[in-house]
């Protein structure tokens, strides 16, 4: 550290992952409450991005390709599957349907976002010993978890409202001063969505989502739907 | 719903193909793959050195943009570099997975180039290989001393500390051609590449 700010030589490397994880902390930790930094570091995206961009070009096999896209069609059938069962299947009032009654419903979000959250770490075994997850604090019956691994994390939400023309649902994503957009998703009938949020997610960033007109904003416009703080 | 054909599909700009892969259209997903495979799988090779390796990280990066719903959010970058940054992350996971990893970087720094035959193009692909040959030419020119260790950051995965005691130079050094090279590259950028 350079007086109140961490050294350019230490930004730049951590804008190419090459810091300790303790130096990490501290950088991640500084720039939650510094925007010069915040900003610096930003700047430095496109030069890292171009080195992605440099290498010789090769042309993957074939079979890559039958592989990946035998692997989405297999998602698609399997999803309409489960669409189709889920519209034969009769409502019944299980515990969402508790979420009818606001004066309760933050609470509960959060006692059942705590256990569906392990419910995903243990329906993932890629995610690996730094993966954690955080409870979701939601409003108007909406519930879910965020799953925090090393390199991007995963909303996993209910209770999410249909959209009515351009609207979508935005995830935003909060440190110190800075805000910044993330994914933006669209839950499927029954009001489930899982959405990725890239980037690592350090201790006190804030993931919060709103439900935008539509994509694209650069603030929110609307109140805050449900957020969660990493720990 | 009106269905879209794979030619509309195809004249679409990258950041309106990806809400259409959001709503897990398998045909735009498609035509996202025949535009970001070659790039994904060629980042992936020169990360983990081995096809097999290779293939497995490029299918699981882009099956889990698949599987994510594709929340591409375009005030962060063009979809190539979002991709890649995933692309590049699952090979480093890789990487550190493996007891014994060994990036090719720490035999020379110009290994970080490697030839291959461009096969038939498309336009569009033909244009995005033209500029990843002139960026290759920029980060080349830099000096051999600043583009091994941004290399073995980016492409090995190791951190400062490991590369300062690799090459056996102190660290102070090690930081600063990072920041000297990466700030001719961004210099690079702003003379608009």
């Amino acid at each position: 550290m350079n007086g109140e700010h961490p050294d350019r030589d230490d930004l730049v490397a951590f804008a190419l992952d090459a810091l300790e994880p303790g130096e990490e902390r501290e950088i991640e930790a500084h720039t939650q409450s510094c925007a010069r930094c915040t900003r610096e570091l930003e700047a430095l995206v496109p030069a890292v991005a171009l080195l992605g961009e440099s290498v010789e070009q090769l042309e993957p096999p074939p079979e890559l390709r039958e592989r990946v896209l035998a692997e989405v069609r297999a998602d698609v059938a399997r999803s309409g599957a489960e669409r189709e069962t889920t519209a034969r299947r009769p409502r019944r009032r299980g515990w969402r349907g508790l979420f009818a009654r606001p004066a309760i419903a933050v609470g509960l979000a959060i006692a059942i976002a705590a256990i569906g959250g392990y419910e995903i770490a243990g329906n993932d075994g890629s995610g690996g010993p730094e993966e954690s997850t955080v409870p979701v604090v939601a409003q108007q019956g909406i519930g879910g978890t965020l799953a925090v691994g090393e390199h991007s994390s995963m909303l996993d939400l209910h209770g999410l409202g249909p959209l009515k023309g351009q609207q979508v649902y935005q995830v935003w994503v909060a440190k110190g001063q800075s805000l910044r957009p993330s994914s933006n998703f669209i839950p499927d009938p029954s009001g489930r969505a899982m959405t990725a949020v890239d980037g690592r997610l350090t201790a006190g960033t804030k993931v919060m989502v709103t439900r935008e007109p539509h994509p694209g904003e650069p603030a929110p416009t609307t109140p805050v739907l449900l957020s969660a703080t990493v720990q | 719903m009106v269905a879209v054909t794979r030619a509309e599909l195809q004249r679409l700009a990258d950041e309106d193909l990806m809400p259409m892969v959001a709503r897990e259209d398998p045909l735009a997903f498609e035509v996202f793959y025949d535009r970001h495979a070659g790039a994904a799988y060629s980042l992936a090779y020169r990360i983990v050195g081995s096809r097999t390796a290779a293939e497995d990280v490029t299918q699981e990066a882009l099956l889990s943009i698949w599987r994510s719903g594709a929340r591409y959010d375009r005030a962060r970058g063009s979809v190539r570099a979002w991709t890649l940054g995933i692309v590049r992350n699952r090979a480093i996971d890789l990487l550190r997975k493996e007891s014994g990893r060994s990036p090719k970087l720490a035999a020379g720094g110009d290994e970080i180039l490697e030839r291959r035959a461009a096969e038939e193009l498309t336009d569009t692909e033909a244009v995005r290989r033209e500029t990843a040959e002139e960026v290759r030419g920029a980060i080349q020119e830099l000096p051999e001393d600043q583009s091994r260790v941004i290399g073995l950051a980016y492409f090995g995965g190791f951190s400062h500390s490991e590369i300062a005691e690799m090459l056996n130079e102190p660290l102070g050094t090690i930081k600063g051609r990072m920041r000297l090279g990466m700030d001719k590259i961004r210099a690079t950028l702003a003379e608009g590449w």
